[in-house]
């Protein structure tokens, strides 16, 4: 058993202004030791359970928000470690929530899980029902479903493309609107770079591990070129087309070209590593990037832009949307409270103050517009419009079969990119592989 | 004609489908037509460049058997050029955009990307090319390598074809390169047809060519066949290998899940005890699970967690301080386990976590009821890197084959696994404990692969092409060998016609050679080398005597050269022949006259010999000689006849001319012969002529000329040395001579005669002047009483 000070030390430091740093230690000893130091509350006091946010400076942020409600109302709050992966997170809600267990009351879930979800959540609608048209539409239409909203958006999120200003001004190459655009535009600041010196450099880094990253990369590369998203509204499987054919040939065409082998490999973290370290040009990756590759510590400070990913070759523009919501279990004993809890923690404040500390998008399409936040980020309004056009992975229409859905697109994916499996019949066996899941749309 | 009408077409008729076919490919891809492009979704798709190729050959084809050369030397050179980027795009990875044909972005407008052709769809279109632009050449080079490239075209496309049909997908799919569609491969192999067909066309023109197509389609079959064993023999080889990796696979699952599972079952044993115990006593349980850890490698530890699932007892201690009064419900995945455990009232496995002990592992975990209550858990903690590598370590697969095992996004084992394998190759699996599934990937390590293939389909590729290309030279062997033969037997044939002539010739010429009646000999250096027997004969020889032997001096080449010295030499020089009559002696000595004809057998040298022809012309020579006489003398009294007597005075006449001497001509006529004649008849008149001639003929010296000149008149040349006194002698003696009485057949009879003189140049100067006189003397004479002899004129009177 160990304490580990400078943890809470970071935090309060973000809370005085400094700029976080992206820390991966265990936290579940902190917890342990929080949940000890509260044993003295009085009885009455319900002590609700949190699981939000897997180690680091997010569940930091999460627990000392969680614990200002705590002491403003007089509960307690206990927090539980959740492991990165967010697929064993979601396999381990799962259990838990079959188990029935009443030991989580509030459940950080991803975008994709509302569908999945559902059915073990309660509906927040009434409580909800004061500030929920603040929210994109597009997140809460996500969250609703049957009609119930069984989760609070708490804070979005949307593939973006970083960028070097520094070096698209070097070679005096405008920020890149296309796929085509960009393939171009990363070989040739890579081949100049690598010229002039930098072996390291490549030209594009993005999420290529088999994994929900990759679905998500995968889905914007598809819907740009309109190739649809896997799984329609209706229920319908279309991958099998020709443009998604041709987005998969174009991902395929950058490993070793533009992108590192490595790609396949990796998830956020890593190329946001390789990225922060000076080695790409462009990066695909999410709304935490900014904060830490902007960090006045960071090799590149001041250099990075962002813009809305490239468009397809006909004009549309795939953007994953991604981000969590905040969920009250069914089997919660203080479900009140819990949502109670919850409101707090999606309300305007906190979602602020997650903005600036952890540099995430809000859900509340105003805050954009907050000069405290432009000033920590001036791409407020790019990230916006990223945000509102975001398209949802098919997670909603495919309630409990998402997850294997997914599976079986990054699977193919996957296969595509680091096996050399022929694309056209790759999509062919997975649109058949899909439709032996549902019936007549019905998932 | 007709079969030559029938190719033409159906190369044209070719030609339009291919073009069609490979247009609908474009157009397809344009509208993004899936299903024309690819036929099965198991199936290659028909990649736009190869439509573009297959439709530069198409229109190659269509010109080519149009006859519009430059374009079809267009059309071959860009199929041509479109392949050899694309192979050189496989030879050095370098991206030449020759894939997409920089239309890339209106492609991906309309169409899914187009993806790099398959390399052996690339080697056809080069192989095509080639041969549409060796087709529009004329040279027998050209028609050659145009053949050889439409056989190779043929034969991948057939490969490929065969491949599909066999299901031998390293027939159309080279070495897990891009796999070559099987509309492209119909249709190059419909191309390669006709183009062979024009090939044939042009072979027959060179003749070297038609003696070489034989042994390059047979060489070309057996190539073909020997690719299609060795393709076959390395799928075979692959699909052993994907067996073999399939077994594997299977049989590493069983090797990990196996021992877990009976430990997990052991724990049970645990929870069934303390369920029947109503809790078991610490010591007791602290014994049971350090009985159950006897056999390392699996359990790090085994764990009672009270119901507030905070662990209270650990076995065994050393180790796991870490572990002891951790709160196993701080982290979702403990959590997640011991509720569900409890809810289920049964075995929850976790994943992969980090242990509270320290180290990686997950937790098997049992709910402990006595009853209805909660007594807490067993918790079974597995340490996963030693237990996976204790399994692998102990199996076959510790050194063929790579390995990856996952949970979830987690990498829990990797071995060899830093470059992986061709898809084919790689096995998947899954490692199940209650609810988690590890995934497992598996494939044969390339040192592994390769000490699996073995040598037997290079062994007979390459007894294979050293058979075929064996074969070939054989075939091409042969074939010269049948091809010199039956020049051989035309040449034979002519020569034996020849022969045949020839000996007819030899036949016919040794007949005449044989029978003719001159002699021919070849001599040469001096020898007789050979001669026909007339040769010997004519010079008395026996033809034994003659032949071979050194020529003696009286033969016709010896007495040529003695005669006519050195311009013999020069005429067999010159080629000319020459003709000489001579006079030879035999061998008797006699001699006679030869007709010698000879000729150089060379000009050029003639030391070859010299052929001579020798005819005895004794006989006509003296047949000549005879009617000269008869010309010349009278037939009954053997005396010069006029016209002798003529050219024996002018003889005369000249000569008295120029030695300035008399001569004198008489005209003898005898008195009363009509008388005898009719008397005693023609015969005794005749026999009396003849003794008159006899006598006159003793009158007169042997320089004179006696004449008849027809009946009972005769003439006299008196010639030199003669005087009128002399002459009046001599006609004086004549007449005497004459009238002495002869006995003619009993009967004795006498003649007398009457004579005319001219004297030259006294009464002439010219042999008709002085015949002329005389004949007048003479019948002054007669005149004058018979018996007598007068003198022309004066000189007569003179005379008497």
């Amino acid at each position: 058993m160990y304490f580990k000070n400078t943890v809470l030390q970071a935090s309060v430091n973000n809370l005085l202004g400094f700029r976080p740093r992206f820390l991966l230690h265990q936290l579940w000893p902190l917890a342990a030791l929080l949940c000890a130091a509260f044993l003295a509350a009085p009885a009455s006091a319900a002590t609700l359970t949190l699981a939000c946010e897997s180690p680091g400076i997010g569940a930091e942020l999460c627990e000392l928000s969680a614990r200002e409600w705590a002491k403003k109302t007089g509960h307690t709050v206990k927090m539980v470690t959740i492991p990165l992966s967010s697929s064993e997170r979601l396999s381990l809600y799962k259990q838990l929530l079959t188990a029935e267990s009443p030991l989580v009351d509030v459940y950080m879930i991803d975008i994709v899980w509302p569908g999945i979800m559902a059915d073990s959540l309660l509906d927040l609608k009434a409580q909800a029902a004061a500030t929920i048209k603040d929210h994109f539409p597009a997140i809460v239409k996500n969250n609703t479903v049957d009609g119930r909203l069984i989760a609070m958006p708490w804070f979005t999120d949307a593939g973006r493309l970083y960028y070097r200003k520094d070096l698209l001004a070097k070679y005096k190459l405008p920020v890149p609107t296309t796929w085509a655009e960009l393939t171009t535009t990363a070989r040739i600041i890579q081949l100049g770079e690598r010229k002039s010196g930098q072996r390291g450099m490549w030209g594009y880094l993005w999420q290529g591990r088999p994994y929900e990253g990759l679905t998500c990369d995968a889905l914007e590369w598809i819907v740009s070129h309109g190739g649809g998203t896997v799984v329609d509204r209706d229920g319908t499987v279309t991958i099998d087309n020709p443009s998604a054919i041709a987005a998969l040939r174009m991902a395929k065409n950058w490993i070793g070209d533009i992108s590192p082998r490595t790609v396949l490999s990796a998830n956020e973290e890593q190329t946001r590593v390789i990225f922060q370290s000076g080695n790409g040009v462009f990066l695909r990756n999410w709304g935490y990037v900014w904060s830490l590759v902007d960090a006045p510590d960071s090799p590149v400070h001041g250099k990075v832009g962002i813009a809305v990913l490239p468009r397809g070759p006909g004009g549309a523009i795939g953007t994953s949307l991604g981000g969590h919501n905040l969920a009250v279990s069914k089997f919660s004993r203080h479900p009140a409270l819990a949502t109670d809890l919850v409101m707090h923690l999606t309300g305007r404040a906190e979602q602020k103050r997650r903005a600036m500390l952890l540099g995430l998008s809000p859900t509340l399409s105003s805050l954009y517009q907050d000069p405290e936040l432009i000033a920590l980020n001036p791409y407020q309004e790019t990230l916006r419009a990223a945000a509102a056009s975001a398209t949802p992975r098919p997670s909603t229409v495919t309630g409990r079969k998402y997850e294997l859905v997914s599976t079986e697109f990054w699977k193919m994916v996957g296969g595509v990119l680091g096996e050399g499996k022929d694309p056209a019949s790759s999509v062919k066996s997975l649109e058949k592989t899909l439709n032996t899941m549902h019936e007549e749309g019905k998932w | 004609m007709v079969s030559e009408r029938f190719g033409m077409f159906s190369a044209m008729v070719t030609g339009v489908l291919v073009c069609g076919f490979a247009l609908t490919m474009t157009v397809a891809w344009h509208w993004h037509l899936v299903h024309l492009i690819q036929w099965r979704p198991g199936y290659a798709p028909v990649q736009f460049n190869a439509a573009l190729g297959l439709l530069c050959c198409a229109l190659g084809l269509m010109t080519l058997t149009a006859g519009a050369r430059r374009a079809t030397t267009l059309f071959g050179a860009v199929g041509a050029i479109l392949g050899v980027l694309t192979l050189v795009q496989y030879g050095t990875g370098v991206v030449l955009g020759i894939d997409t044909l920089f239309f890339d972005p209106y492609f991906t407008v309309h169409t899914s990307t187009p993806g790099r052709m398959a390399p052996n769809a690339a080697i056809c279109l080069v192989l095509s090319g080639l041969a549409l632009i060796c087709l529009a050449r004329r040279s027998a080079l050209a028609a050659a390598v145009a053949g050889i490239a439409c056989m190779l075209c043929g034969g991948v496309a057939v490969l490929a074809v065969s491949g599909y049909a066999a299901q031998v997908t390293m027939a159309y799919g080279w070495f897990g390169l891009t796999q070559m569609a099987l509309p492209t491969a119909i249709a190059f192999g419909a191309l390669s047809v006709p183009m062979l067909w024009h090939c044939t066309r042009r072979w027959k023109l060179h003749r070297k060519l038609r003696q070489l197509w034989r042994p390059i389609a047979i060489a070309g079959a057996m190539i073909a066949m020997t690719c299609a064993m060795w393709l076959s023999l390395l799928d075979a080889e692959r699909a052993q290998l994907q067996r073999t990796g399939k077994d594997e696979m299977a049989k590493l699952i069983s090797r990990v899940s196996a021992p877990v599972e009976s430990r997990i079952e052991a724990l049970r044993q645990m929870q069934r005890r303390w369920a029947f115990r109503g809790g078991t006593p610490r010591a007791e349980w602290e014994a049971d699970a350090a009985a159950l850890q006897e056999a390392p490698g699996f359990y790090r530890a085994i764990e009672w967690v009270d119901p507030e699932r905070i662990v209270r007892w650990v076995v065994p201690n050393a180790g796991n301080q870490g572990a002891l009064g951790a709160d196993l419900g701080a982290e979702l995945n403990g959590l997640a386990a011991l509720e569900s455990a409890r809810f289920n009232r049964s075995l929850s496995v976790t994943h992969v976590i980090a242990l509270a002990q320290g180290g990686d592992g997950f937790m098997a975990v049992l709910p402990l009821f006595t009853g209805e209550r909660l007594d807490g858990y067993i918790v079974g903690a597995f340490q996963v890197q030693t237990m996976l590598e204790r399994t692998v370590s102990q199996g076959e697969f510790a050194g063929g084959y790579a390995l990856q095992v996952f949970d979830g996004e987690r990498k829990l084992f990797g071995q060899h696994d830093t470059t992986l394998a061709e898809a084919g190759l790689i096995h998947e699996g899954t490692l199940q404990f209650d609810d988690v599934r590890w995934q497992v990937r598996m494939w044969p390590t390339p040192t592994f692969v390769q000490r699996q293939s073995s040598w037997l389909p290079w062994i007979v590729l390459g007894t294979g092409l050293f058979v075929a290309v064996l074969l070939g030279l054989i075939m091409l062997l042969i074939e010269i060998a049948h091809m010199r033969a039956r020049e051989l037997r035309l040449e034979i044939g002519e020569r034996i016609k020849a022969e045949q002539e020839n000996a007819l010739l030899i036949t016919e010429l040794e007949v005449v050679f044989a029978n003719v009646i001159v002699g021919i000999a070849l001599i040469k250096d001096r020898h007789t080398v050979r001669c026909n027997s007339q040769y010997a004969e004519i010079l008395g020889y026996q033809i034994e005597q003659v032949v071979g032997q050194p020529v003696p001096a009286s033969h016709p080449s010896e007495a040529v050269a003695r005669e006519m010295g050195a311009t013999v030499n020069a005429a067999l020089a010159s080629g000319q022949s020459f003709t000489v009559d001579l006079e030879l002696e035999r061998l008797d000595g006699s001699k006679f006259w030869a007709a010698c004809f000879g000729k150089a057998l060379d000009p050029n040298d003639i030391k070859k010999g010299t052929v001579w022809v020798l005819e005895d012309i004794s006989a006509r020579k003296s047949a000549e000689d005879q009617l000269i006489y008869q010309a010349q003398h009278d037939a009954l009294t053997g005396l010069a006849n006029r016209v002798m007597l003529s050219d024996r005075l002018n003889m005369a006449v000249n000569h008295a001319a120029r030695h300035k001497h008399q001569m004198a001509v008489c005209y003898v006529d005898l008195d009363r012969f009509k008388y005898v004649n009719d008397t005693f008849g023609h015969e005794t008149g005749d026999q009396l002529l003849l003794a008159v001639a006899q006598r006159l003929l003793g009158s007169v010296r042997d320089t004179d000329t006696v004449a008849r000149l027809g009946g009972d008149e005769f003439a006299l040349v008196l010639s030199e040395g003669i005087d009128p006194m002399v002459v009046a002698t001599v006609l004086q003696r004549i007449l005497d001579n004459i009238s002495a009485t002869l006995t003619l057949n009993g009967h004795p009879i006498t003649v007398s005669g009457s004579i005319g003189v001219a004297i030259y140049p006294e009464h002439g100067l010219d042999s008709e002047t002085l015949l002329k006189h005389a004949d007048e003397a003479m019948y002054h004479a007669k005149q004058a009483g018979r018996n007598n002899w007068r003198a022309y004129g004066p000189v007569a009177q003179e005379l008497v």
